[in-house]
């Protein structure tokens, strides 16, 4: 699993590519909390990500949170496959705000 | 007769069979007069089949069944057709005639069973809509009906001759969480304001929770527990609990109080 | 029809690990015929049984994780197998408000996507069989 880190407009995006898992949950973790903690909304880039498991899932939840409690927002772009279904699953696509493109952000 | 006995239904030992393959498998179970009784089990426990028998569609291979004091699989016909006018039935699919209104389809029983004059007839066909929150809807077809209203269109007709019993068949069948929830209260409506015994099949566990004085679990024809909700909830059977921890969670999600539940553990 | 088995692997119970168990559970499945959609479930569930076995089961420490996947009738069962100490049935359980508490939210997703899950007993006098069933798609229960 790899990530990198860009601005977008206001945002911080980071786009995750390959498998998360509780291998690799902890960096995802770090990486996004740095992010919120930093003042910054956060898009997660989920369309070069083939997998997540729950542990990835309470990290998004955590951040979220965090986002949601200082007033900045994260938002999840291009999920597909084994990722949406986990999101159906929880029930999350149903809290998350969720998008298919940027094109759908504007400035 | 009369009877003191607590229990208006009351199975022994019933056995079936379709063909030569056995669906039931000694069963035995009792329900309490203003009971509110919830079968489950999965498809191919034979939920459906004791149903059946209890309604004396079919008959069993051996064993008995005794509804309001009458042996249902011994009874003649006329004793049978006594007992089917205090039985209320409301089946899935249970359709309402399309080229009635909803009032001509509810009426439909009083007028062959009974010798009551018209207007009397009128006036209980409109106590029942009244009790299904269906005031005002009697010269409706059923085509201008949605599927929830339909559901309590076919209930009253049930319920029209004021039965003793009432055997409701997968309730929450083709319909959304909300309209299921509020049909679930008018069963338990119907049972206080007219002291109904009402035996419903489900395969939904909120609405069993809900209604259920006590649920009987069946899995391959054979009853695992008669219990109340409590005792199904703290059941050491793992096949119950595996029933239990599957259930999808259909309730109206509240995304704020799930996070919260989420990232503190309280509800 | 016994019982045909399709998989059997070990590992070390390391998070590193899990993502080959995966590997090896999508081919299995593949073999099995599930479609992609129920391919993508069973992996995940899988997999967080994997990670409950590593978190909560070993607490970290080191141990082995034995999978084994089987065909029976229109079943596959899927056995993970531990050798750390006896956990309770009850750890098996779901409250509602237990879904943060120690591998909830996994365990909430295993059954969803299972058909029946409970806990054997092991084998030696060690550890815990977790046993998953799954019915398995139609056509794929002549034998392969």
């Amino acid at each position: 699993m790899t990530f990198e880190q860009k601005k977008y407009l206001h945002y911080q995006l980071l786009a995750l590519t390959g498998e998360v898992d509780l291998h690799n949950s902890p960096q995802v973790r770090k990486q996004l909390l740095d992010i919120v903690e930093s003042g910054n909304s956060v898009i997660v880039d989920f369309s070069a990500l083939s997998y997540i498991d729950s542990s990835g899932i309470a990290t998004l939840v955590e951040a979220y949170n965090l986002a949601k409690n200082n007033q900045l927002s994260l938002t999840i772009v291009g999920a597909t496959g084994a990722p949406l279904q986990v999101m159906e699953l929880t029930h999350l696509n149903k809290v998350f705000p969720m998008i298919d493109s940027l094109d759908e952000i504007k400035g | 007769m009369t009877s003191s006995n607590k229990n208006i239904i009351e199975v022994n030992n019933l056995v079936t069979h379709y063909g030569d393959r056995q669906i039931l498998d000694a069963i035995n179970f009792s329900v309490e007069k203003g009971e509110i009784r919830v079968i489950m089990g999965g498809s191919g426990s034979g939920k459906s089949t004791l149903l059946n028998h209890m309604l004396a569609l079919l008959t069993p291979t051996s064993g008995s069944i005794v509804i309001d004091n009458v042996d249902v699989v011994n009874a003649n016909r006329k004793t049978l057709l006594k007992l089917r006018q205090k039985m209320g039935v409301a089946f899935q699919g249970g359709a309402l005639f399309s080229s009635m209104t909803v009032g001509e389809n509810i009426k439909l029983p009083l007028q062959h069973h009974t010798k009551l004059d018209e207007h009397t007839i009128d006036i209980m066909t409109r106590l029942k809509l009244e009790l299904m929150n269906l005031a005002g809807y009697e010269d409706l077809m059923p085509s201008e009906l949605s599927g929830g209203m339909l559901k309590r269109a076919g209930l009253a007709r049930a319920v029209i001759m004021d039965p003793k019993l009432l055997f409701f068949d997968e309730p929450s069948a083709g319909l959304d969480p909300v309209t299921a929830v509020e049909l679930d209260e008018l069963i338990l409506k119907l049972r206080d304001a007219m002291n109904m015994t009402i035996i419903v099949v489900t395969h939904e566990l909120e609405s069993a929770f809900k209604i259920a004085d006590r649920i009987t679990v069946l899995f391959d024809g054979e009853i695992a527990i008669t219990g109340t909700v409590d005792e199904i909830k703290n059941s050491k059977d793992v096949r119950i609990q595996n029933m239990i921890n599957r259930r999808a969670r259909d309730e109206h999600l509240d995304a704020d109080e799930y996070i919260k539940r989420l990232t503190t553990g309280k509800n | 029809m016994s019982m045909k088995r399709i998989l059997h692997v070990e590992h070390s119970a390391c998070t590193s690990q899990l993502c080959q168990i995966r590997d090896k559970v999508r081919e299995a499945c593949h073999v099995l015929m599930y479609s992609d959609s129920d391919i993508n479930l069973i992996t995940l569930v899988i997999d967080e049984a994997c990670t409950n076995i590593i978190r909560y089961a070993y607490g970290g420490e080191s141990g082995r994780i034995i999978l084994e996947i089987f065909q029976h009738e229109d079943e596959a069962i899927f056995h993970l197998q531990d050798f750390a100490k006896c956990i309770d049935k009850s750890c098996l359980e779901l409250r509602k408000t237990n879904v943060l508490e120690p591998g909830g939210l996994g365990l909430q997703l295993i059954y969803q996507v299972m058909d029946f899950v409970q806990l054997l007993p092991p084998r030696g006098s060690v550890g815990n069989i977790l046993e998953l069933k799954k019915h398995l798609p139609k056509g794929s229960q002549n034998d392969l």
